[in-house]
This record gives structure tokens, sequence and C-alpha cells, in this order.
């Protein structure tokens, strides 16, 4: 199991099994965490990463840095044009977490915590 | 002096050097001048960066009180270490040109394209960031999103 010290903000993380907000089955897919675990709470926040099928991202998503080579940004580990889900938010529990890919930059971060929150209707 | 205030020293002592400087008539005097600064910049924004990272981290785990105000001037660092970033890649290339092998080059252009790809499409953030909490998610728990759009 992944210890929770590194499962820091910004982390990038593999989780099991993470389903769409609507049900159904679940997928094992990359995520930004946003809400690290605590020493008295093994939950984490995360948003989704997905694969950047168009152009420019949605209103919902934010870009994240990638490069196209061999192991990828190396900081993100992402190798394809990627986003974060700022809709796709979900809860998780430590033991879920596969294995750990990068580290999301601090500005991109930025700007996904300020559209999550935009998006969730307190911002 | 501050960790904030320590990494603004070092971004202001990098962008005014990095403008004011001339290439020597010594040209090898000039290329050492050069890596110099470019490690300047190099360790400057480190600096930046170390303290963005560990300032979003209190904040969003709830050490911090948000602040939009400290939100902005992180953001006008970065951009103000940008500021003389073309004049200097015109100079690296004058330098590597002339057949100079120019210490810290690479890490300078890798630290560079990242802030531009870091940045991409984003502007000057006008609400602070704030913690994510159970209540976000919770909101966004019956999100309608096409998830199709995402089978990877």
């Amino acid at each position: 199991m992944i210890g929770k010290a590194a499962l820091t903000v910004g982390a990038i993380v593999y989780v099991e099994n993470v389903k769409p907000p609507q049900g159904g089955k679940g997928k094992d897919r990359r995520v930004v965490i946003l809400r690290a675990p605590t020493a008295d709470d093994d939950t984490f926040t995360f948003a989704v990463i997905a694969t950047l099928r168009n152009l420019n991202p949605a209103d919902d998503e934010v870009r994240i840095p990638h490069k196209p080579i061999s192991g990828g940004d190396r900081q993100t580990s992402l190798t394809a044009p990627s986003v974060a889900v700022c809709r796709w938010v979900q809860d998780a529990d430590i033991t879920r977490v596969q294995s750990i890919k990068g580290k999301c930059p601090s500005i991109t971060l930025g700007e996904i915590v300020r559209k999550v929150d935009a998006i969730s209707g307190s911002g | 002096m501050t960790v904030f205030e320590s990494a603004r020293h070092a971004v202001d002592a990098y962008s005014e050097n990095a403008e004011a400087w001339r290439p020597d008539h010594d040209l090898a005097m000039a290329c050492r001048q050069l890596e110099d600064l470019l490690l300047a910049g190099i360790e400057s924004l480190r600096e930046i960066s170390a303290y963005h990272q560990g300032w979003q981290e209190q904040v969003l785990s709830g050490q911090q009180e948000p602040d939009l105000a400290m939100d902005q001037a992180i953001w006008d660092m970065y951009a103000w270490w940008m500021r003389p970033c073309t004049r200097v890649k015109k100079e690296l290339r004058f330098f590597e040109r002339q057949g100079f092998t120019v210490e810290h080059a690479a890490e300078f252009r890798h630290c560079l394209e990242n802030l531009q790809d870091d940045r991409r499409g984003l502007v000057r953030p006008t609400t602070p960031i704030q913690p994510i909490t159970t209540e976000h998610v919770q909101r966004l728990a019956s999100s309608s999103i096409d998830t199709s759009r995402y089978d990877d």
C-alpha cells in the first residue's frame, strides 16, 4: 500500500475502480489529488485526469502539461495531451491507490482547484 | 527575511541583472557572465516554485487562510521571471552560434519551456484557492458527465 505521506495535494496517482458520477462500471484511472489524507482520515479527494480529445480543453477541464516522449513530462509523467476533469471529483480511500505517477505543477493545480470550486457552486 | 521575501529578492535580482546585462567585449568573459545569469535564473525559479508549492499545500490543508493577494503576488513573480527571457534566449543562441558550450543552457531552457507550458491558456488569478472539501464532492456527485469522452 502507498504511504499517506506520499499522497500530497497535487500528486498524480493511479486509483482503482473510479466510477462515473452517474454510476456504472468503474475503471482504473489517473487522478490528481486535491485534498490529501490526514493522520485521522484515510480518505482523499481527487479529480480525474483524461486524454484531451479536442484541440482545446472544455470549460470544465484544465490542461495538464505533457511531453510526447518516453517517460513523459519530467514532473507529470504524462505522454499525451491531458486534462483534469473538474466536474469529475470524488473521494477515495488510500487503499485504492495503485501507484504514484508524478506531480501536478503548482500553477496548474491552482487552476484546477479554482475551477472545481467555481463549478461546484461555492466559487 | 521571510521565505516569500527571499524568493522575491532572488527573482528581482535575476530579472534586473538580466535586463541590465550587456555582453562584454571579451566574449569568453561575457559567456561566463551569461552562465552565472542562467544559474541565477534557474535557482530563483526554484525558489518561487518551492514557495508556491508550500503556500498551496498550506492553504489547501487549511493551515493558512486563502489570500488572493498572495496568489496574485506569486503569479506576478513568475511573470517577472519570464520578462527578460526572450532576450536571455537570444544571447544564449548568440554564444552557441559562436561555438561556446554554455553551461546551464539546457536546464534554463527546460525551466522556461516548463513554465510556459504550465501557464499556457491561464490568466492571472481573480479568486483565491480554497480547500476542497467533502461539500464540493457532494455538490459534484450528481454532475452529468459524458464519460465516453474520457474512455482512454
